[in-house]
């Protein structure tokens, strides 16, 4: 019964954590929307309902409804194959996020977490490194120059900004002792770890935005150069995974800046219920995206593996070193 | 060099080679040898005393059913001493004529443009390909005896009948050696195959960018040889935007000409109305009142700042910072409305007349174009905020697709791109039409010649715009805005129509018929935003012009693109196109 019982709360946390981030795009895309038509002087979305909230909604039927083309040349399995990789990667990520503490309900405690890995960060870089895959497969399937070169470059950002965002963390995890997200939080409960780490949060902060692959790293789709990159021939659904799986990385990397450097669900000074914290830090960290996204032109190719190679990979480095030496 | 002692030393040089020299509307002619073409350029560009060291423009002219059939018409230009020079030469149907690109790089495109146009041969020219029509076309259109419907095809069910075709319009097969230059990318047909032996061997990679593609402005084409992410060799491939500007001018009237201006440089059209005008106006030997005068100066300045606001937008915008166009067409708009107010239409304006402007400027103009000139610089820091104090835009900009002033020369560059390069040449200023003279401004001039150099000449240069619209503003005289001729313009007052039998008999001459322009050959440029605009007009002395050479200056600015692009990134591509400013429009004509 008990098992029952526990098996049950895991799928219904699943489900719900999937649904969740499954609807997630549709408010992201509006925001996103919204967010960019205010920074450049338009409106943005205005037609479909009030200020076009219905406006993702539309583009979602708009892309169930459309033609599903595969190129003639493209290998068809991989090319199928390549958007569900791309999608599921960092939907398994959450299994290891928490969201908060836990709470009582019906006299049985729930926690807001799926599971409290102890190697909760090394199973989420693992996991999220597995992405590289469908971007490649999408890339080499299509048989396209463009989605060729496209998902190329993104394979060689990807693998190069994940080591120093690697590294960063590590600065982290000597401080809290442990790999469990759930202790690094709770580690923060006085002071945030950006007070102690600036230089690993910098670091995070700019691989994770090398990681989600937007400006000033996105590369791998610069639509001034490579049309859509990776993704140039998918249509329909199957591109619209990748628009997905995007912004579920997106929201990734904004909960993991949050739980890393921002204390989780603690709050600060104004007492708020630590959900609601937690969504409220997160929020602000992808605004932040979006705000980049409308304001710098992105690097060229080189440009972006020297900041990789030459300048985070040292630094991330440095911040281990001065780590070690504040806690000795 | 006085002209009587240059005429003394090219006699002197190339006795007897030399056939006549003359001067015509200012500009002195030689007609040449065909021979001698090469010899005498190069002296002429090497001389000290001279130093034609630019070639504004090459073109063909198709006499028939005279003989010899065409001509080679060079037009050279003196940077340091700031004069002209006309050269001719006939050539029969069979001939071939030197090519002058050893002497000037931009020679390349014009050239092969006379070749697609006419079949002149170009002995000597290192790619004499068709540029316009596609290969494998049949025939050359700007030549006299071809219909201007073209020949009837699979995709062309209009044209005439082919059985008509006479023989100078030959199939291209029929014209020898030249008939199949051979294709720049012959790697598409190899990419492909399997190394042999099943050994893995490195290939260039080709691809095609473009036509549809979100960078390129336009419809070009570009196909380049990639090694990894470098590109190992570029070929612009143009003219699907074709519409055969000279052609059609052939057999329209003088004033009927001037929408198909409207349609080059699509973002300028003032000042596209402006050169035809001008040269126009050469050819009869008028000129516009003092007032129209100034509303074309204007106009053309406000236009220069709405092209250069569309491509200062459009650069970082290419680069992925895309907030940075939504600005600058916001302040666009204003100029569209300025536009919309004095003519009517906000792209197609159509404004010029020869010898003046259609109408009067409207009431109100004068506060709105001083509000916009209130506004606008206070504007133009917010993009240098967003965009010139950018690292990110610095790092894709400086030192990216770097041209030197001599190459710039050589390459026939014009505008902002020239001045970028640190040649300080505008002709506003040296060589000035109008009422410039009148005027004072400063020439912008950067000496990095990068792309970040061209950008910012671009956006010092929006600056001096609304200097001159200010100054404009306030020396404009009041008076006619057309020349008082009732047999080449509308009178001035319409009423006079409905009282004056002469009046109502010439408005009908001139809006039926046109009007004649006397036998003679002009050629007349301005400092277009892209560079020099330049109209070469030959009249027969009828209604219609006889032929029509526009110098399309993003045409030749856009030959370029190889140069620079040559060994750099493919990214970096986008940031060049973006620097160079072509308007496709303007390349294709």
């Amino acid at each position: 019964m008990e098992l029952a019982l526990a098996v049950a709360l895991i799928t219904a946390k699943v489900v719900i954590v999937t649904a969740i981030l499954l609807i997630l795009p549709i408010p992201l895309t509006w925001l996103e929307r919204k967010i960019a038509g205010h920074i450049q002087q338009r409106l943005g979305p205005m037609r479909v309902g009030w200020h076009g909230v219905l406006q993702p909604v539309a583009d979602g039927l708009k892309l169930l409804t459309k033609e599903d083309n595969i190129p003639v040349e493209a290998d068809r399995r991989l090319f199928k194959l390549a958007p569900i990789i791309s999608l599921v990667p960092p939907f398994v990520v959450f299994v290891a996020i928490p969201f908060g503490d836990s709470f009582s309900l019906l006299g049985a405690e729930i926690t807001l977490y799926i599971s409290d890995m102890n190697v909760g960060l090394l199973f989420i870089f693992a996991v999220a490194g597995l992405e590289v895959y469908g971007v490649i497969f999408g890339g080499w399937a299509s048989n396209s120059k463009y989605a060729l070169l496209g998902s190329l470059r993104c394979c060689a950002q990807l693998i190069s900004y994940e080591i120093p965002m690697g590294f960063s963390v590590i600065g982290v995890v000597m401080l809290a002792q442990s790999m469990s997200l759930l202790d690094i939080v709770n580690a923060q409960a006085d002071v945030w770890y950006v007070v102690y780490q600036p230089l690993g949060f910098f670091v995070f902060f700019v691989a994770g935005l090398a990681e989600a692959q937007r400006i000033p790293f996105d590369l791998a789709e610069a639509e001034g150069e490579l049309g859509a990159g990776f993704h140039t021939e998918y249509s329909g659904m199957r591109f619209s995974f990748f628009m997905i799986s995007e912004y579920v990385v997106m929201v990734t990397i904004s909960v993991l800046c949050v739980i890393l450097f921002f204390g989780g669900w603690n709050g600060f000074l104004i007492p708020l219920p630590p959900l609601i914290w937690f969504i409220l830090k997160v929020g602000f960290f992808i605004y932040l995206f979006m705000w980049f996204r409308f304001t710098f032109p992105r690097y060229r190719y080189d440009q972006l593996m020297a900041i990789g190679w030459k300048v985070l990979l040292p630094l991330s480095l440095a911040n281990i070193l001065l780590t070690g030496l504040f806690i000795v | 060099m006085s002209e009587p002692d240059f005429r003394a030393r090219i006699e002197e040089r190339f006795a007897g080679r030399v056939r006549e020299a003359y001067s015509s509307h200012g500009m002195l002619t030689l007609v040449v040898d065909k021979e001698i073409i090469g010899e005498l350029c190069r002296f002429l560009k090497e001389d000290g005393d001279n130093r034609f060291d630019y070639l504004s423009d090459l073109c063909g002219v198709d006499y028939h059913p005279d003989t010899p059939r065409f001509e080679v018409v060079y037009h050279l230009y003196s940077i340091p001493h700031r004069h002209r020079l006309r050269l001719k030469c006939r050539l029969g149907e069979d001939e071939s004529i030197p090519s002058v690109t050893a002497v000037w790089g931009t020679a390349g495109w014009h050239e092969r443009e006379a070749y697609d146009m006419y079949g002149i041969v170009f002995d000597g020219h290192p790619d004499l390909r068709r540029i316009y029509m596609w290969e494998g076309f049949e025939g050359y259109p700007l030549r006299k005896d071809f219909p201007v419907r073209g020949y009837k095809d699979d995709y062309n069910p209009f044209g005439e009948e082919e059985a008509e075709r006479p023989a100078s319009q030959a199939r291209a097969s029929a014209a020898g050696q030249h008939s199949k230059p051979p294709r720049f990318h012959q790697s598409i047909a190899t990419a492909r195959v399997e190394p042999e032996g099943g050994a893995r061997a490195t290939k260039e990679m080709f691809l095609n960018l473009g036509p549809q593609h979100p960078s390129t402005h336009g419809v070009l084409q570009l196909v380049l040889d990639l090694e990894g992410e470098i590109i190992e060799r570029v070929d612009p491939i143009i003219g699907y935007l074709h519409r055969g500007t000279e052609k059609l001018a052939e057999g329209f009237t003088y004033t009927q000409v001037f929408p198909l201006t409207d349609r080059l440089d699509y973002l300028c059209q003032p000042s596209n109305n402006q050169a035809y005008a001008l040269a126009v106006e050469k050819l009869l030997g008028i000129e516009a009142p003092e007032r129209a005068q100034y509303i074309r100066v204007m106009m053309t300045e406000l236009s220069r700042i709405s092209g250069h606001l569309l491509i200062s937008g459009a650069l970082p915008m290419d680069l992925g910072a895309l907030t940075a166009l939504l600005y600058t067409m916001r302040e666009r708009e204003m100029i569209l409305d300025l536009l919309e107010m004095i003519t009517g239409a906000r792209m197609h304006t159509s404004y010029c007349r020869v010898g003046g402007v259609r109408e009067d400027l409207p009431e109100g103009f004068v506060e709105r174009a001083e509000e916009f000139c209130r506004i606008f610089p206070r504007r133009i820091v917010d993009y240098e905020r967003l965009v010139a104090e950018n690292r990110m835009f610095l790092k894709r900009t400086r030192g990216i697709g770097v041209i030197s002033a001599e190459n710039a020369i050589d390459l026939g560059l014009g505008g902002p791109n020239l001045r970028g390069s640190g040649v300080d040449w505008d002709m506003r200023r040296d060589n000035p039409y109008e009422i410039y003279d009148r005027l004072d401004f400063d020439v912008i001039v950067r000496d990095g010649g990068d792309c970040y150099d061209r950008w910012e000449c671009r956006m010092e240069e929006m600056k001096v715009s609304v200097k001159i619209i200010e100054q404009c503003l306030r020396q404009m005289p009041d008076g006619p805005v057309k020349v008082d001729m009732p047999e080449i313009a509308f009178p001035l007052d319409k009423q006079l129509v409905k009282s004056s039998m002469e009046a109502l008999i010439h408005h009908f001459k001139v809006a039926a018929h046109g009007f004649k322009v006397p036998k003679g050959e002009a050629y007349s440029s301005i400092e277009a935003p892209k560079g020099e605009l330049g109209f070469y007009i030959i009249s027969d002395g009828s209604e219609k012009p006889f032929r029509v050479k526009v110098r399309a200056p993003s045409f030749i600015n856009l030959q370029a693109l190889h140069l620079i692009a040559k060994n750099g990134y493919i990214a970096d591509i986008i940031a060049f196109l973006g620097s160079l400013d072509p308007v496709m429009a303007e390349v294709d004509k």
